[in-house]
């Protein structure tokens, strides 16, 4: 299966990393990086977020991220959503 | 001594575990043997400094090992490797160049938004600087630097309203093993090639040549120490055998080294 990658770093120097295998219609990501995200273990739903059927675009991986760290009541630090998003979708379009 | 117990002006008494030195496995389990303590009221607020050996790398929760260190390299050179539960970078840890800090305590003991507590926490290692004669500054996200030049990184947790913030001072720097041994991503440093390490980094030593590193805890204890009743303690034996357990199932197990 096709594998994208893609990294970006924050103004604030935090580093994040998306890994995506991709089928013809569906998605695995996984996120990596030097940011700080509580609780830490959220990284997990935030990965099944944006897996699964290829995102339409870059704000629909954000809003699904957005709406998992709701409902973990999760924060990230130093890194934004849209900036995770951003480097997720890059990483799913380098896969197709 | 209990969670509850107070100084006689009505202040939290904290423990203070000294300068000790101990394998990266046990060092990061005892944070969490501490932090397990403190929620169940068995230990107090605590503030403990450490070295380790051997030396280490120790990397952030959410890194990917294989992209991050050089492992082969550091099996050559006896250097350990643990996965950290805090998020932030790769740190090389070395033996004689360097102090680590953990304060554990209470979330209601520090500001609660994560920033104005990491400026907070930050503030102690800057005081305890100053002492030295050295001016540093918090430098957002997580570091601690003199004139621009990194000295300090930091991490930070919360579990079960327990706050855990680790952090290194850098009192010597041997940046071509810290090299030999992270793998340093292009994007990270990609507007800093032009820049050597050593200009981007700076270390106790290169700011006040001559100092012993006992002269450096001292002052460093002492910014954390200022504002609180602290009593210099022991870790209990139910937070050492947590610690060894802590320290053979998960941080000296490859099973998390390798999680990510």
């Amino acid at each position: 299966m096709p594998i994208g990658f893609s990294e970006f770093k924050s103004p604030g120097g935090k580093l994040v990393k998306a890994e995506a295998t991709c089928t013809k219609d569906a998605c695995k990501v996984k996120i990596t990086g030097d940011f700080f995200l509580y609780p830490e273990e959220t990284i997990h739903a935030l990965e099944n977020s944006a897996s699964g059927p290829l995102p339409k675009n870059v704000d629909a991986v954000q809003k699904q991220l957005e709406i998992t760290l709701g409902l973990y009541q999760a924060q990230l630090y130093g890194i934004a959503p849209k900036e995770i998003a951003q480097t997720i979708w890059e990483a799913v379009q380098r896969a197709k | 001594m209990q969670n509850n117990a107070h100084a006689p002006n009505g202040k939290t008494a904290w423990r203070l575990i000294e300068l000790e030195t101990r394998p990266a496995a046990e060092n990061m389990a005892l944070d969490e043997a501490c932090m397990e303590a403190i929620a169940a009221n068995r230990a107090p607020p605590t503030l403990r400094f450490y070295r380790w050996c051997p030396s280490a790398v120790s990397i952030g929760y959410f890194q990917s090992l294989s992209q991050e260190v050089y492992l082969d390299k550091c099996r050559e050179r006896g250097v350990d490797v643990v996965r950290r539960r805090t998020g932030g970078g790769a740190v090389y840890h070395d033996h004689a160049g360097e102090i680590t800090y953990s304060i554990l305590a209470p979330e209601k003991h520090f500001p609660s938004g994560i920033g104005e507590s990491y400026v907070h926490i930050c503030n102690y290692l800057i005081k305890g600087l100053s002492l030295l004669g050295i001016d540093a500054q918090f430098a957002p996200v997580n570091d601690v630097v003199v004139n621009g030049q990194k000295i300090s990184g930091n991490a930070q947790t919360r579990s079960k309203g327990i706050l855990l913030q680790h952090g290194t001072l850098l009192f010597d720097l041997d940046a071509g093993t810290m090299f030999d041994l992270l793998n340093v991503s292009k994007e990270k440093i990609k507007d800093k090639f032009i820049q050597s390490v050593n200009k981007r980094v700076t270390s106790v030593t290169h700011q006040k040549p001559g100092l012993s590193i006992e002269q450096v805890y001292g002052a460093i204890k002492s910014g954390f120490v200022h504002d609180k009743p602290v009593h210099a303690g022991a870790w209990t034996p139910t937070e050492l055998e947590r610690c060894r357990e802590l320290a053979r199932e998960k941080y000296a197990n490859p099973d998390w080294t390798d999680l990510r």
